[in-house]
């Protein structure tokens, strides 16, 4: 069986190249792929086609054909790599002849259907991609701080007192806590906070407060308290409260 | 150049773009944050009034993209009460912003002394997180670093949705 340079021993499982006099001795799932081939030529058949070598039912596997395929082009070598083509999705066919123009054209308006539809595909990854990344890169972040103030104790010391964001209590019960504190503070003989962070949490039955300062040496401190009080009307800092809990160190 | 070439490049270009998105995305989720926060909770008894002292000390193990939080609660004179573990992962870390929002996706309470009362903090805290992973499958918490001192290794604390805070001692940070 001739194919272009090609000789072809059905028989005896030979592909011979006329041209270089190299011949190759083809395995059984080669050859019958081949042979499938060169009986239907310029015609596309299907890996299930192919699978089946002219039986009823398969006798390889899709991923045999593929392989037998990729040995067989070894074989054509680099000029007569396209003896087989393949043809996606549809499957192979042995390209005895020059296609028709007409083909080629089709052919050409298929790649750049594929070109533009990946491309297409391509911004759309890179924009959602973007889009998860807006956050990051382009939304400033907010500061929970909602207000502070500079307080100036009996002892002439300050301290800063700093809300963060939380559920907004009335101003008076807002004032009512800051004054409890501020009177704790002035019962110290000395105190070393320079920030007292307040906060209250979400559901309005935790009282977070956080301090920082510096001991007679410079050390850092820090202190956290977190008062709870699970009532209907949460009550934080009672008389009590700040007996049992000492806000000077 | 031919037309070949040209998609060939638009094509490598795109492609080059998307892998330094993704890289950056998946870097920017990396992170090596450890905190220890120690905090005194103070709660009164709503039968006798009595004020109720504990100690607990959230440790914060944010690494690579998982996340870990241990609250360890103690009676005032030091006794292991009781452990919660929180374990998940990392959903969105914005280093720039220091805002990092976690996947908590398991919780586990363990008891140290039955003797000990368990703190209100635990109790509120377990049965929130405990709801939110049963019902939702997962417990969200957003902890943002609203101050940073390398120098002194402190670090506030800021939670969303609680609005509470907490100053931290920085054990490391990446």
């Amino acid at each position: 069986m001739r194919l272009k340079v090609f000789e072809f021993d059905v028989s005896n499982s030979l592909l011979i190249n006329t041209e270089t006099q190299t011949q190759h001795h083809l395995t059984r799932t080669e050859a019958q792929v081949l042979e499938l081939l060169a009986n239907h030529p310029n015609q596309v058949m299907s890996k299930g086609q192919l699978s089946c070598a002219g039986s009823q039912q398969a006798v390889m596997s899709e991923s045999a054909v593929a392989k037998a395929v990729f040995t067989l082009r070894k074989y054509f070598g680099e000029p007569y790599i396209t003896l087989i083509e393949t043809l996606p999705k549809k499957g192979y066919r042995l390209n005895i002849s020059t296609p028709s123009p007409e083909w080629q054209q089709q052919l050409a308006r298929r790649k750049k259907h594929i070109i533009l539809a990946s491309s297409v595909m391509l911004l759309a990854v890179m924009a959602l991609i973007t889009a998860m990344h807006q956050y990051i890169w382009f939304k400033t972040a907010e500061s929970p701080v909602r207000e502070s103030r500079v307080v100036t104790l009996n002892n002439h010391q300050q301290i800063e007192l700093i809300w963060l964001q939380s559920p907004k209590k009335s101003s008076q019960q807002v004032s009512n806590m800051e004054q409890k504190i501020i009177t704790a503070l002035n019962l110290c003989p000395n105190v070393k906070w320079q920030d007292v962070y307040l906060a209250l949490s979400n559901d309005m039955q935790v009282l977070n407060i956080s301090m920082e300062g510096y001991s007679n040496n410079g050390e850092l401190l820090v202190r956290n308290i977190k008062t709870s009080d699970f009532t209907l009307r949460p009550n934080f800092i009672s008389q009590n409260w700040l007996q049992e809990v000492s806000l000077c160190d | 150049m031919t037309k070949k070439m040209k998609w060939f490049g638009a094509f490598f270009i795109s492609l080059l773009v998307c892998s330094l998105v993704i890289y950056q995305h998946i870097k920017a989720t990396e992170v090596n944050i450890v905190l220890s926060c120690q905090n005194e909770l103070v709660a009164s008894n709503p039968q006798t009034q009595a004020i109720e002292k504990n100690v607990m000390i959230a440790d914060f193990s944010l690494q690579k993209r998982s996340a870990s939080i241990s609250y360890r609660y103690f009676s005032e004179d030091g006794e292991p009460i009781a452990t919660l573990h929180l374990k998940g992962d990392i959903l969105s870390a914005y280093k720039e912003k220091d805002i990092y929002i976690l996947n908590l996706t398991k919780s586990e309470l363990i008891r140290h002394n039955q003797q000990l009362l368990l703190p209100q903090h635990a109790t509120h805290l377990q049965s929130f997180a405990h709801r939110n992973i049963v019902k939702e499958g997962v417990h969200n918490l957003t902890i943002q670093l609203v101050k940073t001192n390398p120098d002194k290794n402190l670090a506030l604390l800021y939670f969303l949705p609680s609005t509470n805070i907490c100053a931290c001692s920085l054990i490391s940070m990446d």
